[in-house]
């Protein structure tokens, strides 16, 4: 095996096989490569049975280049020796890999490195989806960049910027825009992971730009960090709201009586927020605090709402019945949840968190205040 | 020159009647063949080397219907003229 064989070794191997003496193989191999060397001299083809045909090729004169020089030269036509073995000779040394055929290979063969990335990205949006669930905040900002992909990084801070004023302003008047904003924050993650998809061909342009947004506004969020914490203490405060709406009230023109009626029912359903912060993880994460603020709404928009209707009269009396809330109540007769408050308002009803099965309320009728 | 004047070239050469000579060609091939089937490489200087090599699987496509072939590995005897026999047969042009 693999071991190399000269001349002597041939013609000591062909005198062990054929009992011819030592000498008289050496000459006989000698002289049967000489004619063959001879025989291609000759006729320029020499066939041997068993071995091959040995052949002169012609070689045509082509142009080169000199590696070193780069100098332009021809390699002149010659005569080249080929070998063509045998098929007997052929078939005895592919033996081992006689069994072998040609195999057709199918066309429709899916190549793995595709699917593999295409995994990978759903990974990475994946991930940049997390990042911007736990920065509810920034979805906001992370949406202005799926519409505006072509806005460069500066004007795309602006409009950050601007979208923090609106929402600090927002919060600035009686936190009514804050539970309205949390809707569609809602809606911002939603719409986000719907153009996931999208993201696909330059995720990692996106993850990018995310980033840095997230980053930029994280600075501009620790500068404006009393903002943010506003909106929490002007939840928590009553006084707050109350002055809010007594203004309201005196603008309005409302006579006292209701006012306190109204502070009275907003110190409830402020009570109630509170409850609802005092369970909040405190300020960092924000993603729970949104979670909260879903049930906040309510509360909240009451404060405003009981301002513009006035309670005249009842339209009917309702008999609370089982697996029955205020909402539903409010939604049956008023095609509208939210106005649950004034049904309790007009029940004078003390504890509005117990209901009870069989309770009769009897329900106002609801004219827009001018 | 076909097989019959390689052998009777050779057999007047050496002095051999042409039976005698082609059976020791017939052993001599046998011979290079056994080697070349078991790996081995036989020089011969002057002349040449015969070799086995090992040629890899590959995909062949065929132009004209566009199938796809896997052509199995296989080894294949070849032959390496000599440098000397190369310039010989340079010169002689």
């Amino acid at each position: 095996m693999d071991t190399k064989l000269n001349h002597s070794d041939l013609s000591a191997l062909l005198a062990k096989d054929n009992s011819l003496s030592q000498s008289k193989a050496e000459l006989f191999t000698k002289t049967f490569f000489d004619i063959i060397i001879e025989g291609l001299e000759k006729d320029g083809i020499v066939k041997i049975n068993g071995l091959g045909t040995f052949k002169m090729v012609d070689v045509a004169s082509r142009s080169s280049v000199n590696v070193n020089t780069g100098e332009k030269f021809e390699i002149k036509g010659h005569r080249k020796l080929s070998f063509t073995p045998a098929d007997s000779l052929k078939e005895k040394v592919n033996q081992p890999f006689a069994m072998f055929e040609p195999v057709e290979v199918n066309d429709d063969y899916v190549d793995e490195d595709v699917e593999n990335n295409e995994i990978v990205t759903e990974e990475q949006t994946t991930q940049t989806t997390e990042i911007e669930d736990e920065n509810v905040t920034s979805a906001p900002v992370t949406e202005i960049e799926d519409k505006e992909v072509d806005n460069s990084i500066s004007q795309e801070e602006e409009q950050q910027q601007k979208k923090e004023e609106e929402k600090i302003e927002s919060v600035e008047e009686s936190n009514i825009a804050e539970p309205k904003s949390t809707p569609i924050v809602e809606k911002e993650i939603k719409t986000v992971t719907n153009n996931s998809s999208r993201k696909y061909r330059v995720w990692g342009f996106y993850l990018l730009l995310t980033l840095l947004i997230v980053g930029t506004y994280i600075y501009v969020y620790k500068y404006n960090i009393e903002k943010p914490a506003t909106d929490v203490v002007a939840v928590v405060k009553p006084e707050k709201q109350i002055k809010n709406i007594v203004e309201e009230k005196r603008q309005t023109d409302k006579n006292e009586k209701k006012v306190t009626a109204d502070t009275v029912q907003n110190n409830k359903t402020v009570e109630e927020v509170k409850q609802a912060v005092n369970v909040e993880p405190t300020g960092n994460e924000q993603f729970f605090i949104t979670k909260e603020l879903e049930s906040l709404p309510l509360a909240n928009i009451t404060l405003k709402d009981t301002t513009m209707y006035e309670c005249v009269g009842n339209i009917a009396i309702h008999k609370v019945g089982a697996n029955e809330t205020l909402t539903k109540i409010s939604l049956k007769y008023f095609k509208d949840k939210k106005l649950w408050p004034y049904i309790v308002k007009h029940n004078n009803m003390q504890n509005h968190n117990q209901l009870e099965i069989g309770m009769e309320l009897s329900i106002p009728r609801l004219i827009p205040k001018k | 020159m076909n097989n019959k004047e390689f052998i009777a070239k050779l057999s007047q050469k050496n002095g051999m009647t042409i039976a005698e000579t082609s059976t020791n060609v017939d052993a001599l091939t046998t011979v290079i063949t056994e080697h070349l089937k078991d790996g081995d490489t036989i020089n011969i200087s002057g002349f040449g080397v015969f070799e086995s090599k090992m040629r890899k699987e590959r995909i062949s496509v065929n132009p004209k219907s566009g199938q796809r072939m896997l052509i199995p590995p296989k080894i294949v005897p070849s032959f390496r003229p000599s440098v000397k026999l190369k310039d010989k047969f340079k010169e002689a042009e």
